[in-house]
């Protein structure tokens, strides 16, 4: 059963606090919204109450950036017991978080830190997997993150550790294409060849994003518009799906208007729509559009170190509102 | 083969330092065709400090604008060296601030630095509002309406339930004129305040409809509201805080102010 049974939404965005009040004012035709678990599980202000009206009128979906399932520290049953508490609430479609760890020995680095991808990580995770799927009563979907360093200890490729991890605990998997193009850059590999690996029955969800391309490596930045050689993925991986998937764009870095955010992931019906001109093959070569991204952001990047300009998963947080 | 929890304490442990790795660390990890270890590595190193400078500075936006973005950046990168994030929660990272920079704040002439203390204590007020913003309220309640306390004698004998969103904060500075003016200058002309000398100043915060309400307090009428919060009967904490200065219209002032506020969400009798 494709998507492990669950409905393919439509093409959403994700909701971010910079447009509460844009959507609650004009109730946008967008068909499903995206948010992060973490900026309302522990809320009990303006954020929850803003995310509950949202959900009386939307499909909503919640997505996790602490859940560290690869961590070998223990589940954090505090937070889990929240995540449920919320999913009680506003009925989400589904949960999903991504495959990484966030922090050990109590510590959290608050960033989608990559794992070692061997038979110990596997059997690490799955455990895990399990008892989260146990404790909030079902299948989790866990995202294919961006990465920017690899394992000597790795002996499975990210596809095959996901679809072997999916036929174990009967996780779904969320895609993020642009994770996909962004670590095949970093790590030299082939983004075509990842989605071959992977099982597409098993996708119950597409990411959309930007992302800051520096020359030697990508990072995952979240600020800007999808590229083309990212929807040509995103058109092949949705094409491989009976019925598609549902299509989230991410954008949390100099966030646009909510028009431009929402015209940004309605481009993905062109794509769909349009018939494949070029060889799709062939997207690993640097575009004229990469050139003007990278000048782009060396340009901006010329008061700030580039690093702190191209900032990986930018913050998630709500910030105080006071009159 | 390295355990896999060794590995992560091992990783975290350079990404939260930030130097070169060791040999140990260097040895698990693989190169790209373009960028060695450690500057593939260094990726995690600068995106840590960046992400909790960052966030840092959006939870305690008029403190940053205070001490400008060199200094800020610092501070906040010795703060989190100092408490490394425990919390799943970015909103938790600013907790210890306040006490932080009160146990750091420099000594002058054998005394605490005054801008030192100043910035602790905007750093507390901004931690407040976080905390009023986000945290429990009377949004979805029905408003409690004094006129069910009919006479003098009742109300004497009554005590009042604090609303859940309700702080009364005293600081040793004027860190809210200072916030209200920082607020209004750096939309008109991106200017930050002078900072304030050191003078006690009484708030309250609280919150109507999911927006953080500031009201400055007389030392008077803290003391009193504190009084009535810890429990006390109106009767009692009006004679506690006996004050020739304060007349009965001062004091039906500040009830009709507290009440207009919804800062009670109820009374036990």
């Amino acid at each position: 059963m494709p998507r492990l049974g669950l409905p393919n939404l439509g093409l959403g965005v994700g909701l971010r606090s910079p447009h509460f009040r844009h959507v609650l004012e004009h109730w946008p035709d967008v068909d499903w919204f995206e948010v992060i678990s973490e900026n309302f599980i522990d809320s009990q202000g303006r954020p929850r109450a803003v995310l509950r009206r949202v959900a009386e009128r939307y499909p909503v979906v919640m997505h996790g950036v602490s859940l560290s399932i690869g961590s070998t520290d223990p589940l954090d049953f505090g937070y889990l017991t929240r995540l449920k508490a919320l999913a009680d609430e506003i009925k989400p479609a589904w949960i999903s978080d991504h495959l990484c760890w966030t922090g050990v020995l109590g510590r959290n680095s608050h960033d989608l830190l990559p794992l070692p991808l061997n038979e110990e990580s596997l059997l690490h995770v799955s455990g895990r997997v399990e008892a989260v799927q146990e404790f909030l009563g079902r299948p989790l979907v866990l995202e294919n993150p961006s990465s920017y360093v690899t394992f000597a200890t790795s002996t499975m490729s990210e596809p095959e550790f996901l679809r072997r991890l999916s036929q174990r605990t009967g996780c779904g998997l969320l895609l993020d294409l642009n994770n996909v193009y962004v670590s095949g850059r970093n790590h030299d590999w082939n983004a075509w060849d990842y989605l071959d690996q992977l099982p597409a029955d098993r996708i119950v969800q597409f990411h959309l994003a930007g992302h800051s391309d520096l020359g030697t490596h990508c990072i995952d930045t979240h600020d800007g518009q999808v590229i083309d050689d990212v929807w040509r993925l995103y058109r092949s991986a949705y094409q491989r799906i009976e019925g598609g998937a549902a299509t989230l764009l991410e954008w949390d870095a100099r966030i646009p208007s909510f028009e431009q955010l929402h015209a940004e992931v309605l481009r993905a019906r062109h794509w769909l729509d349009a018939n494949p001109t070029i060889d799709e093959r062939q997207p690993e070569s640097d575009s004229n559009n990469h050139i003007t991204r990278a000048m782009t952001a060396m340009s901006d990047s010329a008061t700030v170190p580039r690093e702190q300009f191209a900032l990986p998963h930018p913050p998630w947080l709500i910030a105080a509102d006071s009159e | 083969m390295r355990p896999l929890r060794e590995l992560q304490s091992e990783l975290l442990r350079s990404i939260e330092s930030g130097g070169r790795p060791d040999e140990s660390l260097r040895s698990l990890l693989l190169p790209s065709q373009r960028m060695p270890v450690e500057a593939r590595l260094a990726v995690y190193q600068n995106a840590y400090r960046a992400r909790l400078v960052e966030c840092l500075q959006s939870l305690c936006p008029a403190f940053a604008a205070a001490v400008g973005d060199e200094a800020f950046q610092a501070m906040a990168f010795e703060y989190v060296n100092a408490h490394p994030p425990d919390s799943y929660s970015l909103n938790d990272l600013a907790l210890r601030f306040p006490e932080y920079l009160r146990a750091t704040c420099p000594r002058e002439n054998g005394q605490l630095w005054e801008g030192g203390l100043f910035l602790a204590e905007l750093a507390r007020f901004e931690l407040c509002l976080d905390q009023v913003f986000d945290g429990p309220g009377i949004e979805d309640r029905e408003p409690w309406d004094p006129g069910t306390i009919p006479t003098d004698e009742e109300w004497l004998s009554t005590r009042l339930l604090a609303a859940p969103c309700l702080r009364l904060e005293a600081f040793e500075f004027p860190v809210e004129p200072f916030y209200s003016a920082w607020k209004c200058e750096s939309g008109l002309s991106g200017e930050t305040p002078p900072w304030p000398r050191r003078e006690p100043t009484w708030l309250a915060l609280t919150r109507l409809e999911y927006r953080v309400i500031r009201i400055p307090l007389k030392s008077w009428e803290y003391r009193l509201l504190c009084l009535l919060v810890a429990g006390s009967t109106v009767g009692d904490a009006l004679g506690q805080i006996a004050d020739r200065s304060v007349d009965a219209a001062a004091i039906r002032a500040c009830f009709a102010i507290s009440a207009r506020n919804r800062f009670w969400s109820g009374n036990l009798g």
